[in-house]
């Protein structure tokens, strides 16, 4: 109800303004509309969009620079701390065992100062020239105690 | 609006016959455009411009139309977009020149060669361009165009209770201009 009031009494005071239609339009522009429309529609669909192509300025290059120097130095920094990560802190694991040895492998001059050649052809890297009871009888020969061969082994 | 006219263009979409549902969405509703887009932004020639936007638009946008509305509020929901975008720029314009703030829309609108009211309509347009966006819309369709409340909604989303109190405001403002300009 007070909507219908409301509309009245404003109804009321616009009936007092109600324009009378001082808005004009050029003569015959109505019947023009439609056919310039369409010479306008029908020229947009068979114009060839030419992409404008302009130099790059300085300030977007310097921008960019910028973001590759930084993200470079973020990558740098991602490696670096990955690979320091991964490098063992153990000794690397190798030894020679005496079936890996070959001929030259062996120091040749060290063999030529203290073996005859006749004795060098005999040698056999096979071989085995000490037994375990020669080996202690040398170090108790040579008064080597227990513990310094313990210690140096 | 009409129902056959509706009913018409309707079809012609669905038989994807474009260009005669454009002919006839054309032909049926660019006075009505015309009018809407003019009570907003108030001169013919920018008028024609965004008129002639719509019209491209609707072109363009026809094969798309699902027939969730009517295609009257469909047309009249692109005039408006395409008015406050237009509006929108001017205002941007308008703020660099004092000059046509300080001279007003009343003595712009008696100055225009296509506009040859009395000074009390300019000062009800004038009243009406100083209203909140919406506020102008609501006026002007229920006023000017004479649409219903519930063509109004279907056209700017909005319920019939907020267009009225939408209206009752805009009223109560123009009123307190139009007063104030004749005193």
């Amino acid at each position: 109800m007070n909507n219908t009031t409301n509309n009245t009494d404003e109804n009321s005071f616009l009936e007092g303004l109600k324009p009378t239609d001082g808005m004009k339009v050029p003569a015959g522009y109505f019947d023009r509309f439609e056919n310039e429309l369409k010479t306008k529609i029908n020229a947009s669909s068979t114009e060839v969009e030419v992409q404008e192509i302009r130099p790059r300025s300085k300030s977007s290059t310097l921008k960019m620079v910028s973001i590759l120097a930084v993200a470079a130095s973020v990558l740098s920094a991602v490696f670096y701390f990955n690979a320091s990560s991964e490098i063992p802190n153990e000794e690397p694991k190798f030894s020679l065992q005496s079936d890996d040895l070959d001929y030259y492998d062996v120091d040749e001059y060290l063999l030529a100062e203290n073996f005859t050649e006749e004795e060098m052809d005999a040698i056999s890297f096979t071989d085995d020239y000490l037994t375990s009871d020669e080996i202690i009888d040398y170090i108790l020969n040579e008064n080597y105690s227990e513990y310094t061969i313990t210690e140096n082994l | 609006m009409s129902e056959i006219l509706e009913k018409q263009i309707t079809d012609l979409i669905a038989q994807n016959d474009f260009e005669k549902a454009f002919g006839l969405v054309m032909s049926g509703y660019k006075e009505r455009l015309y009018w809407h887009i003019r009570n907003m932004v108030l001169n013919h020639d920018d008028t024609d411009d965004v008129l002639q936007n719509t019209y491209i638009k609707i072109w363009k946008n026809l094969p798309k139309f699902e027939g969730r509305s009517q295609v009257f509020s469909w047309a009249y929901r692109i005039a408006t977009n395409e008015t406050l975008t237009f509006l929108e720029k001017r205002k941007r314009k308008f703020a660099e020149r004092i000059d046509n703030v300080e001279n007003g829309i009343a003595n712009s609108l008696m100055a225009d060669e296509y506009f040859d009211g009395a000074y009390a309509e300019a000062w009800l347009h004038e009243a009406v361009s100083l209203l909140p966006e919406k506020q102008q819309l609501v006026f002007n369709m229920k006023y000017f165009e004479e649409l219903k409340y519930e063509e109004i909604s279907e056209i700017l989303q909005t319920s019939v209770g907020g267009l009225k109190a939408s209206y009752h405001h805009a009223v109560k403002k123009i009123e307190k201009f139009v007063q104030q300009k004749a005193s």
